[in-house]
């Protein structure tokens, strides 16, 4: 394909706005001590955090986004797109306002964590189901409008056919629609996982900042910036590799599920 | 016509440009005074001031790669040197200390009496993180008493640490004395070493906004706030 | 067995729907009409897939719909064949077969073992392993039947069967439909624009129009009075079936059509549309080549146009203006010679 002149330049530009900062990060890193530097404690504890509560809020993701798209995907019912505006609003809304909300709701003063404190004792910020919570909050949006979308573009008929030969809607569902839609099932899952990976703003705000409990691979990083930048440099790469691997295996199955 | 409306834009456009601004960076915790102070600066000066506000290491940082700074004002010393060791100032004084005390939200809903309630592990206690000023000094403190606090979280800066222990979601943390505000209540700790805050002016345009943070009026609303003498 | 009842309104953008019939069991009814007319809307209406405004629909004891009340689609048990197959993509043709056991609650061998019981039967085994991608239209179609067959169902209903075909595929799966659909002993609705189709797989026709049955009746019924102009002109045309070679087609009794076509051979449908029918007083010289006497029997009147039909070694029907009628003196018992051009002769080869 031919394309006109005039796209170059600003693509170029794009280009470059997102690789110099990347390039010059990897140029910057301590590649020598790296080693050292990913086995301290503190970065063994936030790596090891990281992976648990990422792929944690990545399956409850799954678990609750899945039939959420399913039912926006097929259903007919009013208010359906306030409720799907609902359910991307954590995709818009800053990270730290949604900490700030989750503390309202489910801190040990909120309003659901409130009475579930003085009946159970349990407390969800400071600890690491705080973090998967905050994860599940910002991840869940990924999904279901990946899954979403997929579903939508599924034709219909598979699921009549399905019904003619004695399916009902659930086994319709798990045995036609979903395997169906498998590649945005896939899509949705990672892309949820990696940004549960990245997020800051609402952990810290929500599950607060201690080693081994709450700090996950992006806390560290920031909280390393001013002391030790070598090791911040050094979980930055591990956080970027992470992602251009994940980038890379989902390839031109980004959003639309195909 | 034209002539004229293009040389009115132009003028416009410098005259903007010529308008001093003194660029202030200082420690979260000295939010409150400097407000106040930069304000009381520009009615009687007529210079504006723009405020910086962030943790002591954060704004290091940005002071050694090189952001524009005319005022840097650090909750300890070990930054301010960093800054001046690599020549971004010539000389910096002490002008306030801070010491810290055990907040707790109204009502002291964990019962905390003092520093060696903190090693109970059924409170919620909050410091704040390595390298911010007011965490060391909590840290230092608490070696110092021989106190092995059960800290359920390290924030990034103090203000985050006063929000969490005012809307009751931690129960006690060690922030300033001046960061208490009007809903929290404090249980003293024993004496210790008070934090210094260091004062500096990198540019010749900070020197004047120094020494009327120096002078009776600066030294008065320091006073004030809850701040120490230096 | 059981028959199949309905008796149904429904509104739908462009028409109204408002349909009654019955299909016996081990009978096929097909629903014939142009498209728009409410055929599809009909089979789903039946499945289950939608639902009516009003009516009654019920097979034997089962009641699918009244008073308001919908029984399932995954209850019904009626196997529907879809235009454009819908095949799961995602399982080979064996598992496609063996889904809608195994909805019904079967282990997953006993399921395959039905499902290549089935393909066995109806001829399909080599397809077994396929995967719907890899399958061409027709043997698609055919994989469609045997999957709704499979499935064990009470009454077949196939949406349109052959139209997604191309034209040596539809020859094809006509052929495939005509052998296996009388061995089911349901009842069946073969949905169709396609005269030819339906007189071949059908016990009895019911013309559709705007949303409404305009006649209902056996091929030759209809071939013979049409309700409609509709059915007239595309019904009510002649059809025939005989042995084709060198460019003849022996259609019984002695009798033999010249054809254009000199290579065909075999089993064949002819068809020779009414207006291509001449009717002369005394016997044609000339080109065309079929020409034989014939006896009026009767004389439709039908607006600008009559149909008569014509008794003789061949029964024809011809359609003429009212003037020719007129003009030729036309009346019933009348004898008159007949001629039809070789090329106004449409000649489909039924078994491939």
């Amino acid at each position: 394909m031919r394309h006109p002149r005039a796209l170059w330049l600003p693509a170029v530009l794009g280009l470059a706005l997102v690789g110099i900062p990347v390039v010059s990060l990897l140029v910057r890193t301590p590649w020598s001590r790296l080693g050292d530097l990913l086995g301290s404690d503190i970065a063994v504890q936030a790596l090891g955090l990281s992976a648990l509560t990422s792929l944690a809020a990545a399956a409850a993701a799954f678990v609750l986004g899945v039939p959420l798209a399913a039912i926006l995907a097929r259903s007919r019912f009013r208010g359906r797109s306030v409720l799907r505006a609902l359910i991307t609003l954590p995709m818009v809304l800053p990270p730290v306002v949604g900490g700030a909300a989750l503390l309202y709701a489910f801190g040990r003063r909120g309003t659901v964590g409130e009475p579930i404190y003085e009946a159970t004792g349990l407390v969800l910020p400071f600890s690491p189901w705080g973090v998967i919570l905050a994860n599940t909050f910002v991840a869940l949006p990924f999904l279901v409008v990946t899954v979403e979308a997929g579903i939508r573009n599924l034709d219909s008929r598979y699921e009549s056919a399905a019904a003619t030969l004695g399916a009902g809607p659930w086994t319709a569902f798990r045995r036609v629609t979903l395997p169906m839609v498998t590649p945005a099932l896939l899509a949705g899952t990672v892309l949820a996982w990696a940004r549960a990976l990245g997020e800051f703003g609402a952990t810290v705000t929500f599950a607060g900042n201690l080693a081994g409990r709450t700090q996950t691979l992006p806390l560290a990083v920031f909280v390393a910036l001013e002391q030790d930048r070598d090791a911040a440099l050094a979980l930055s790469v591990v956080l970027v590799a992470v992602s251009l691997v994940v980038l890379v295996a989902l390839r031109d199955r980004w959003w639309t599920g195909r | 016509m034209k002539r004229a409306a293009i040389l009115m834009l132009v003028m416009t456009a410098c005259a903007g440009q010529s308008d001093p601004v003194i660029r202030v960076s200082a420690a979260a915790s000295l939010t409150g005074v400097f407000t106040q102070m930069a304000s009381e600066y520009t009615t009687t000066t007529g210079i504006e001031v723009d405020l910086n506000f962030a943790g002591s290491s954060a704004l290091r940082e940005q002071i050694l790669e090189g952001a524009p700074v005319d005022v840097y004002a650090s909750a300890d010393e070990s930054n301010m040197q960093r800054v001046v060791d690599a020549g971004a100032a010539t000389t910096a004084q002490v002008f306030a200390t801070n010491s810290l005390v055990i907040a707790v939200p109204a009502g002291n809903p964990g019962n905390v009496t003092g520093l060696a309630d903190l090693e109970r592990p059924d409170l919620l206690v909050g410091v704040c993180a390595d390298g911010v000023p007011c965490g060391d000094l909590a840290r230092a403190l608490l070696e110092a008493a021989g106190v092995q606090a059960s800290v359920d979280t390290n924030e990034p800066d103090v203000r985050a640490l006063v929000t969490k222990i005012e809307t009751g979601e931690l129960d006690a943390g060690l922030v300033y004395r001046t960061d208490l505000g009007d809903s929290l209540e404090s249980i003293a700790v024993p004496a210790h070493p008070p934090t210094r805050y260091m004062l500096a002016s990198l540019t010749d345009a900070g020197g004047d906004f120094v020494a009327w943070v120096r002078s009776e009026r600066g030294s008065e609303i320091l006073r004030a706030a809850g701040f120490g003498a230096p | 067995m059981t028959a199949l009842q309905v008796d149904v309104t429904a509104a739908r953008p462009g028409f109204a729907l408002d349909v009654s019939f019955e299909v016996e069991a081990g009978h096929t009814l097909a629903l014939l009409g142009p498209n728009g007319a409410g055929k599809s809307t009909t089979i789903e209406l039946i499945a289950g897939l939608i639902q009516p405004d009003s009516g009654r629909v019920a097979l034997g004891e089962a009641v699918f719909y009244a008073d308001g009340v919908a029984m399932p689609p995954e209850q019904r048990r009626v196997g529907v064949v879809f235009q454009d197959y819908v095949l799961f993509p995602h399982l080979d043709v064996r598992d496609n077969l063996a889904f809608g056991p195994r909805s019904r609650g079967a282990t997953n061998r006993a399921a395959r073992t039905q499902a290549e019981t089935w393909l066995d039967r109806l001829g399909l085994n080599d397809l077994a392993r396929k995967r719907p991608s890899e399958l061409s239209g027709g043997q698609a179609q055919r994989v469609a039947v045997a999957r709704a067959l499979a499935s064990d169902p009470r009454a077949l209903l196939l949406d349109e069967p052959l139209s997604a075909l191309d034209v040596g595929a539809r020859a094809q799966v006509r052929s495939f439909l005509a052998r296996h659909l009388k061995d089911f002993p349901g009842p069946r609705i073969v949905v169709t624009h396609e005269p030819t189709e339906a007189f071949m797989l059908a016990d009895r026709i019911a013309i559709i129009e705007g949303g409404a049955i305009t006649q209902i009746d056996t091929p030759e019924g209809i071939r013979r009075a049409p309700g409609s102009r509709y059915a007239a002109d595309l019904v009510g045309i002649n059809l025939y079936r005989g042995a084709a070679h060198d460019g003849q087609v022996d259609v019984g009794d002695g009798h033999t059509l010249t054809i254009a076509d000199t290579g065909v051979r075999g089993d064949v449908l002819v068809t020779i549309h009414p207006r291509a029918v001449g009717l002369y007083t005394t016997q044609p010289e000339g080109s065309p080549r079929n020409t034989w006497q014939a006896t009026v029997l009767d004389i439709q009147h039908l607006g600008d146009r009559n149909r008569v039909d014509l008794d003789g070694p061949l029964g024809i029907t011809a359609e003429i203006t009212p003037a020719a009628t007129t003009g030729l003196g036309l009346a019933p018992g009348l004898t008159v010679w007949i001629s039809v051009k070789a090329t106004e002769i449409g000649v489909q080869a039924t078994d491939r």
